[in-house]
């Protein structure tokens, strides 16, 4: 008599895409990302002559998002290369935006949207490497004087 | 009309609740209503079936069935019993009543509203509140800001900025035209305002692991607080440092309501909303806090 094998408990994936009924918020911050990139391409917000940042304007050193702006209108040249070297996080993650809006507006006819789900053991880990990144993109901005 | 004996706020007439809506107050006998027929099992009649959380709410409620009621979710957090809040009610109540009912709350009992506050249900609800509060809030200072030029003239641009299309822009602005502009696309800056907030709130919250619920608990935060700009009606720019003192009260609000939505330490809610202050600036307006936020809200809740 063969006994069947006991089923293993089932454990989630430390990190799956899921489709979820909320609101599609790619789509919603990708139009408010598009919205700004028209503004900053029609009043060349990139060029401003005076530094807003008052990080840089009191200790001469930028903040970790300075060049992000300017990224964005590189961008709206389409020169990507140049935006990169101007933020290379903040490009990156308009590019990660851009992929989330079309993954929403391709759900959108069946109401669902995208949604990321971080099991325990994933969350402690993506929080370290999130400040790691955020630090490394800081150091490099830094170095290169944006 | 009868009043809460507790928070003084006029009850709705045909309120059936032992509560008040506004403080979650057990009301004293002389405003309750006639209590509910209760079927006599004796006389042959069914028992009622255990009402559930939902039907319950409203109903009459002893203290010991409020201790019985506050049970945790199937995520084991706690929700305390209570009324419907006014802003959800508002189909029932009215509008603006329940547009005047919120606004008292969240300025007056900014703790109790936001532990009562659901943290799902939907963003256009309150983001329909901070539409509307925000475009009060806005046309206010619009409207005050073109009479300051009217009389004092147009302010003076900094050292470079005078020149170009922002130049042009930002004096525009300043015209009777550009008053009607901020007016007209003031609700689309709003909701901008709000989403982009909340992204970033939500973002700080990931990193600090304090975003123990998902997106929408940060978003409908720092859509509540915007109640704070309906002070604009006041004519502030008159009175020093009342400008800030608003901004203060804004940012105190999303730390109660972080801290109480998320059901975390002030401590780490208060970290979260300074976090950005500090360390970012304005000149990443454009394009960093955008797409942090939009990352933030992605990911919703981490543990």
């Amino acid at each position: 008599m063969s006994s069947a094998p006991a089923a293993k408990p089932r454990t989630a994936p430390p990190l799956r895409l899921v489709s979820h009924a909320g609101p599609p918020l790619g789509l919603i911050f990708a139009s408010i990302g598009g919205l700004v990139a028209i503004a900053v391409g029609a009043l060349h917000l990139d060029r401003l002559p005076i530094a807003l940042c008052y990080v840089k304007v009191l200790t001469g050193l930028p903040c970790p998002s300075c060049g992000s702006t300017r990224a964005l209108g590189r961008l709206f040249a389409l020169d990507v290369a140049g935006a990169f070297a101007m933020n290379p996080l903040a490009t990156f993650g308009a590019f990660v935006l851009a992929a989330w809006a079309v993954a929403d507006l391709a759900l959108l006819p069946w109401r669902r949207a995208l949604g990321v789900e971080v099991g325990p053991p994933l969350g402690s880990a993506l929080r370290a490497a999130a400040v790691v990144v955020l630090l490394a993109n800081w150091a490099y901005l830094v170095a290169a004087g944006r | 009309m009868a009043l809460c004996p507790h928070c003084q706020s006029p009850l709705p007439p045909d309120w059936p609740a032992t509560q008040c809506p506004s403080c979650g107050g057990v009301l004293s006998p002389s405003s309750e209503p006639p209590p509910l027929p209760i079927p006599d099992e004796a006389a042959g009649l069914p028992p009622l079936p255990e009402r559930t959380g939902l039907e319950r709410m409203g109903q009459e409620r002893t203290g010991q069935e409020r201790q019985d009621n506050h049970a945790p979710d199937t995520e084991g957090f706690m929700h305390p019993p209570g009324p419907p809040q006014a802003w959800d009610d508002r189909n029932r109540i009215g509008l603006a009543t329940a547009f005047v009912e919120t606004t008292r709350q969240v300025l007056t009992a900014p703790t109790a509203f936001f532990r009562r506050m659901p943290v799902t249900g939907g963003v256009g609800s309150p983001l329909l509140y901070a539409v509307i509060a925000g475009w009060i809030g806005l046309a206010a200072a619009a409207f005050y800001q073109a009479i300051w030029v009217s009389i004092v003239g147009p302010a003076a641009l900094p050292f470079g900025l005078d020149s170009g299309e922002l130049g042009f822009v930002l004096k525009w602005m300043e015209s009777w035209a550009g008053l009607i502009a901020q007016v007209v696309f003031g609700g689309v800056s709003v909701v901008i305002t709000v989403f982009v907030g909340s992204g970033i709130l939500h973002l700080m919250l990931l990193l600090l692991g304090g975003a123990r619920r998902g997106f929408e608990a940060t978003f409908r935060v720092v859509c509540f607080s915007q109640a704070t700009t309906l002070l604009m009606l006041i004519p502030l720019f008159l009175i020093p440092f009342c400008g800030l003192a608003v901004v203060a009260w804004c940012l105190a609000l999303y730390v109660i309501g972080l801290a109480q939505a998320h059901q975390i330490g002030y401590g780490k809610s208060l970290a979260a909303v300074l976090l950005p202050l500090v360390a970012l600036c304005c000149c990443c307006v454009g394009l960093a806090l955008t797409f942090a936020g939009a990352i933030a809200s992605l990911v919703g809740q981490m543990p």
